[in-house]
């Protein structure tokens, strides 16, 4: 209640004013000034409700949108693809974040263009001078830098800058580098799996993508409100390979030497465990890094050719053809076959690699010395269909399954042919005529190591997690029994003569009974028709310890240079690399029949 | 309250003072009552407070000198029970304030915990992510230095090599020994037969 003034202070003027407002001619409420009145207030009652009207019907589809991106926030966690590791758990492939950064200089709002730059260009590796340029040309939008490592982003964020965008993107790493390219394969820029295990197990390495809307407070904090069970949960699976990393890097020291003393195009050695077909090592010579693939020149080196590229095996596939010879029973264990040097089936000579003649020679010694007319009649001892229908069982036709992209499939030719033409089956008596993948000679020649069963040759053992739980395994089915273990175990014996004291004594390795067979094919002429007279494909291939059987060892040179035979230069490869293998799957040396 | 005007105050007070006659002001003590003796008692000259429409009926009450009215005025123990369903409300009463008081306490403190816990995953979130994110890097960076080793230095200089079929040392099996005999071994005379007692 407001005090009245007492009178005494009332001063003269208040007084007077007082008098004024009492002398106004009393307003009085007109009709018009009444409808003036309710004009107006109808009026800003109809500009309020045409308003509510704008922002509720017209404009709420881009108010709504708009609110939703200022209240809302896109929560994406980054999911890294899963990482690889080799058979001892050392990292092979791995995920990591990181940004293409934009500046927008008109956002820099207290810091200098000059300022910002010269924070900047320590961090991104560019000169101050030249970004000050660019954020002076240009308002917003500028790309920065693309594949910033997470560190230096963080560093970047530290400084506080106003307008500067990092947009998140994953990165494969192979730590490794070239060591495994040609079993990984690479994850391009676009998040793309090119070849290896990438592609194979694209499903169990990808991630789901999670991602969900959330809610931020007005100073940008996520209310994980909504955020559904489980999102922020990573799985530590990954994929374990069953190369050995060390034994990789051990061959692919030897590969790489042998290939350039001998000048071959490219070199390839395979090592396999014959008991389940697991891969242990593969080396291509030459290879790639998968983290530069941009870099290759050469995208010859991109695949994996051994098993996409087709060859003529040559007489390593010479024990293949004594062990279905011994078990289609048309030749027995003591028999023996006349090498004359040269003989000739449908009108074609063919003749002893040397053109020796040896006469009467045990199915031994056909090996030893890699005798083709003695194949030749060892072969001749099946009916061609017969013999054809063996070709088809052990699977020449066929893939063999290994869990790598792109295999090749072999070729043979039709069975009508080889019935007709006695030719066919005398060149694929030593390993000519037809072709096949190198994986797939590992793959028969681990028959004979393992007792006759056809294993599937793969590289990954399974998905993991980090407390070693199994998720997933490749399934194996039974290995169908193809070759009598009594067979396989006498052609073993047949082959270790090869290497005591035959064409492949340059594989021999102290203390272990190493069985080997050499081989050396012509490469097909150029523009097609017959054999070239200088291009080779020489390989070797050795099982060991002989009286365990166990380990397949193939290796491959491509056009090595000068009077290269199997024997003098893919042997020594095998040579050295059983001593690796040895030394690691730590085997004891062998012991002499009983 | 608004009086109506038919109804004059004389009659009221009247109603008033008769209750207060008969009753003695114990059940439902009205205010406007019990202030009236109280400020009489305490001016000591009650009489010339009474407007004077208030005519008490019953003769004038006992002087009051020396002593107040609310001393004089017990209040009765009211010996009756409250009924039963007077009883229960009251009962239902006490028991629905505590309940309500639980749960507003219970209310501000969900409240507070939503807004605190959702602000501590936040936070947590974001330790979450950079310990991912070390944990990656640590990874990376322990593998590119296995890598860089095993690539650059030359391991001879060092005197290592890859390990090979020339490391292994292997010690042949000693020879088997005869066993000895066991045949006529009876059982040992010194050894005590032990008999779990328990059994």
């Amino acid at each position: 209640m407001v005090r009245p003034y007492p009178s005494r202070q009332r001063s003269s003027h208040q007084r007077s004013l007082a008098r004024q407002i009492a002398a106004l001619p009393e307003a009085k409420p007109t009709l018009s000034r009444l409808r003036i009145v309710w004009i107006m207030l109808l009026a800003s009652g109809g500009l309020l409700g045409l308003n509510l009207l704008r922002l509720q019907v017209f404009q709420a589809a881009d108010l709504v949108t708009r609110a939703k991106q200022q209240q809302t926030t896109l929560l994406k966690p980054f999911t890294p693809r899963r990482p690889v590791v080799d058979r001892n758990g050392n990292a092979i492939a791995m995920d990591e974040q990181v940004y293409t950064v934009f500046v927008h200089p008109r956002y820099f709002d207290k810091k200098s263009n000059q300022e910002v730059a010269n924070l900047l260009a320590p961090l991104v590796n560019q000169n101050s001078a030249e970004l000050q340029k660019k954020f002076d040309g240009n308002r917003t939008g500028i790309r920065l830098i693309d594949q910033l490592e997470e560190n230096t982003a963080q560093r970047i964020k530290d400084l506080l800058i106003d307008g500067i965008d990092f947009i998140p993107s994953s990165r494969r790493v192979y730590p490794q580098q070239d060591l495994l390219a040609n079993i990984t394969g690479y994850v391009d820029l676009e998040q793309k799996s090119q070849g290896g295990i990438e592609t194979t197990y694209e499903h169990l390495l990808k991630p789901r993508e999670k991602s969900v809307r959330l809610n931020k407070t007005g100073g940008g904090s996520i209310l994980p409100e909504g955020v559904p069970n489980g999102f922020v949960r990573q799985d530590d699976q990954h994929l374990q390979l069953t190369i050995d990393s060390r034994m990789q890097r051990a061959v692919q020291e030897i590969v790489d030497r042998q290939v350039s003393t001998f000048g071959a195009k490219r070199g390839l050695v395979i090592v396999m465990d014959s008991q389940d077909g697991s891969i242990l090592s593969m080396v291509n010579s030459p290879r790639f890094d998968p983290n530069e693939y941009w870099n290759v020149k050469d995208f010859a080196v991109l695949k994996n050719w051994g098993l996409t590229d087709l060859y003529e095996p040559g007489s390593t596939f010479k024990p293949i053809n004594v062990a279905i010879a011994l078990e289609a029973g048309t030749v027995q264990l003591g028999d023996y076959f006349n090498d004359s040097g040269t003989i000739v089936v449908g009108g074609w000579p063919i003749s002893n690699s040397d053109n020796a003649a040896r006469g009467s020679l045990s199915l031994t010694d056909v090996m030893r010395y890699s005798s083709n007319v003695g194949m030749v009649r060892i072969a001749q001892t099946m009916k061609p269909s017969v013999y054809y229908s063996w070709l088809e069982r052990i699977g020449l036709v066929q893939f063999t399954d290994v869990d790598l992209p792109f295999e090749a499939q072999g070729y043979l030719k039709p069975r009508q042919t080889y019935i007709t033409s006695p030719i066919e089956v005398a060149t694929t008596a030593f390993g000519q005529g037809f072709s096949i993948t190198p994986i797939q000679l590992a793959k028969l020649h681990a028959m004979l190591a393992n007792g006759g069963k056809m294993v599937t040759p793969h590289v990954v053992k399974g998905l993991y997690d980090s407390q070693g739980r199994t998720f997933w395994e490749p399934r194996q089915s039974m290995p169908k029994q193809i070759f009598s273990p009594k067979n396989t175990k006498a052609i073993l014996r047949m082959m270790e003569a090869v290497v005591d004291s035959g064409t492949g004594k340059a594989a021999q390795v102290p203390g272990f009974r190493v069985a080997g067979k050499t081989g050396t094919a012509q490469k097909a002429a150029e523009g097609g028709g017959g054999y070239s007279d200088s291009r080779f494909i020489t390989s070797f291939v050795g099982i060991f310890p002989v009286d365990n059987p166990r380990y397949v060892v193939l290796s491959v040179l491509d056009e090595p240079q000068g009077q290269a035979y199997g024997g003098t230069t893919a042997a020594p490869i095998v040579s050295e690399v059983i001593k690796v293998v040895a030394g690691i799957e730590q085997l004891p040396p062998s012991k002499p029949d009983p | 309250m608004v009086r109506s005007p038919s109804r004059p105050p004389p009659r009221r007070t009247q109603q008033r003072s008769s209750s207060n006659a008969s009753q003695p002001l114990i059940d439902f003590p009205n205010q406007s009552m019990s202030r009236s003796p109280r400020s009489m008692g305490n001016n000591g000259n009650p009489v010339r407070r009474i407007p004077e429409f208030v005519v008490p009926r019953s003769p004038a009450p006992t002087p009051l000198k020396g002593r107040s009215l609310r001393s004089s005025l017990k209040a009765m123990p009211n010996r009756r029970p409250l009924p039963v369903w007077l009883r229960a409300l009251k009962k239902i009463e006490k028991v629905s304030i505590i309940v309500a008081l639980l749960l507003v306490g219970s209310a501000v403190v969900t409240y507070g915990w939503a807004v605190y816990s959702q602000q501590l995953w936040g936070k947590d979130y974001s330790r979450l992510d950079t310990l991912r994110r070390n944990e990656r890097q640590l990874l990376k960076g322990s593998e590119l230095m296995k890598n860089d080793i095993a690539r650059r230095t030359d391991p001879k200089q060092y005197g290592l090599v890859p390990r090979s079929s020339d490391h292994i040392v292997v010690i042949p099996s000693a020879p088997l020994r005869p066993a000895p005999s066991t045949r006529n071994l009876g059982p040992d005379p010194k050894a005590k037969l032990i008999t779990p007692i328990g059994y």
